[in-house]
């Protein structure tokens, strides 16, 4: 029987082949992970000696790089691609909450403060952590500015 | 068309706090929101003839409470008579005079988030089915319109769903959606359309509870509670930030849920490409089995067609396939379920304080 054109090997190396691609991606995502883990943890113990509370109340919000922390009145921005607290802030020092519209499927948003600086730009796919922002926003009697662009 | 209007019952000797359902730390805020809602919803204006004279009562009684606790000198007073245990004795005028346009003019703050082009994802036949239900005397402008891939729960309707939308406005929320079927009388078909659009009055929610399911593959439910019930629809956006907006505006409850599905997305992941990739092939066998067997195609008899398929590797590449998008898959999957955020790595935390008390 003439050698296959296409995979001129034993089948087992096919087998191996198969293996290898299902498992090398898992096996590389586990290391990631763990790698990434240990650089969380590491920046929670300093967002936790920075003053930040653990408590009920404490969520985190925001994908890619700029992570909001919120917990009672302190709010932290955290930046999880160079593992450092950009910002740590309470509510009082807030003013607005900005959001800017979009018609893509994330929502972008930032703080606005008393002096008129802003935070970091933040971006989330998620409605149910936005939302505990905004109900909380809303709670601290901090108005919401929309920015249609 | 639905439109739910809630039943609402005054007690005698209800404080005025109570009538307009706030605390007695109400901000003015607060207490604007509230007095809007019950007024729009209570306003003599948008009841039948049968139902106004009751409607103007509770009415006076709501624009009453919110003339005296809206003023901070009259609200002082109440407050006084109230932890006294005092008659408090006032006159209110006129309040059947008030507009519903008056009582709404404060939405207008919120006009700069009304979108003109927002109605441009939605097809044509939606958006003139929205534009003529637009309350326009009352100044009801549309605010956000997102796709849905399906009717709203609890809808019936006749042959297909084919296309519907949730389009929130400053005053409602409306669901149009659009459904077709075929008639065959004898040897003519006829082909019809039909449309139904259930309204909720955004007053008349108590809450509004946004649930996503999965976290790779998200869907987002959108389940509107109000005394008829819930009503869920699931949008294809998931951007909703002005709907908590709009919620605000009317003292909406917003709860957000997020339902993890673990072990369906691991056999989506894990299964499915496989048994995609299964389905395939054999459909190409058979396929290819059939075009050889029965016609002059590539291979003419069973052994040429395995023949085929193992001088090409189709198996082999077909493996190596489908394994390089599980393990893609998987990979999101470890990352989606084992990456912490900072919040869970905070509580996870060992309790330093405790560990370092001395004994």
């Amino acid at each position: 029987m003439p050698p296959s054109v296409l995979w001129p090997f034993p089948w087992w190396t096919a087998a191996a082949a198969v293996l290898l691609l299902m498992f090398s991606p898992w096996l590389i995502a586990i290391v990631r992970i763990r790698r990434r883990n240990r650089r969380i943890e590491k920046l929670g113990i300093t967002l936790r000696d920075s003053g930040i509370s653990v408590g009920q109340d404490l969520f985190a919000i925001g994908e890619e790089q700029n992570v909001m922390v919120v917990s009672g009145t302190r709010l932290a921005i955290a930046d999880v691609k160079n593992w450092h607290i950009v910002q740590n802030l309470t509510w009082a020092q807030t003013a607005t909450l900005k959001i800017y519209h979009n018609n893509l499927n994330h929502i972008e948003f930032r703080l606005v403060m008393d002096s008129g600086a802003q935070t970091r730009k933040l971006r989330t796919y998620s409605i149910a952590g936005f939302g505990r922002l905004f109900i909380q926003s809303t709670r601290e009697g901090k108005p919401v500015e929309y920015v249609q662009s | 068309m639905s439109q739910q209007i809630s039943t609402f019952t005054v007690q005698e000797n209800a404080t005025k706090y109570e009538i307009l359902g706030v605390d007695p730390r109400a901000t003015q805020d607060e207490l604007h929101v509230a007095y809007r809602r019950l007024a729009l919803l209570h306003h003599p204006d948008r009841h039948p003839e049968e139902e106004r004279e009751v409607a103007g009562q509770i009415f006076a009684r709501i624009a009453s409470s919110y003339a005296t606790l809206s003023d901070p000198e009259k609200r002082r007073e109440y407050d006084l008579a109230l932890s006294r245990n005092e008659d408090y004795r006032e006159t209110v005028e006129n309040e059947n005079l008030i507009s519903l346009a008056e009582i709404l003019a404060g939405i207008g703050a919120y006009e700069h988030m009304f979108s003109e082009d927002s109605l441009g994802k939605i097809s044509k036949d939606l958006d003139s089915i929205v534009q003529n239900n637009l309350i326009g005397e009352l100044g009801e402008e549309i605010v956000d319109a997102w796709a849905l891939p399906s009717a709203p729960s609890g809808e019936k309707h006749r042959g297909t769903f084919s296309e519907g939308a949730v389009v929130l406005t400053n005053l409602r929320i409306l669901l149009p959606y659009i459904f077709s079927w075929e008639e065959k009388k004898g040897n003519v078909r006829t082909k019809y359309k039909g449309a139904g659009m259930p309204v909720l009055l955004l007053p008349t929610l108590d809450r509004i509870e946004v649930v996503v399911e999965k976290r790779i593959k998200r869907r987002q439910f959108l389940d509107f509670h109000f005394k008829g019930g819930p009503i869920r629809v699931s949008p294809r956006r998931t951007n909703l930030s002005k709907l908590l907006l709009v919620a605000q505006l009317w003292g909406i409850l917003i709860e957000a849920r997020q339902e993890d599905a673990k072990l369906v997305e691991l056999r989506w992941a894990l299964w499915r490409p496989w048994l995609t990739g299964l389905i395939v092939l054999a459909v190409l066998f058979i396929g290819a089995g059939v075009v050889g067997l029965f016609g002059d195609g590539i291979v003419e008899n069973m052994a040429d067609l395995s023949d085929f398929f193992r001088r090409w590797a189709l198996l082999q590449w077909t493996a190596i396939g489908i394994a390089a998008i599980s393990g893609r898959r998987l990979m999101r999957w470890v990352f989606a379920y084992s990456a912490f955020d900072l919040a869970e790595s905070l509580r996870s935390l060992p309790d330093t304080k405790s560990a370092k008390t001395p004994e």
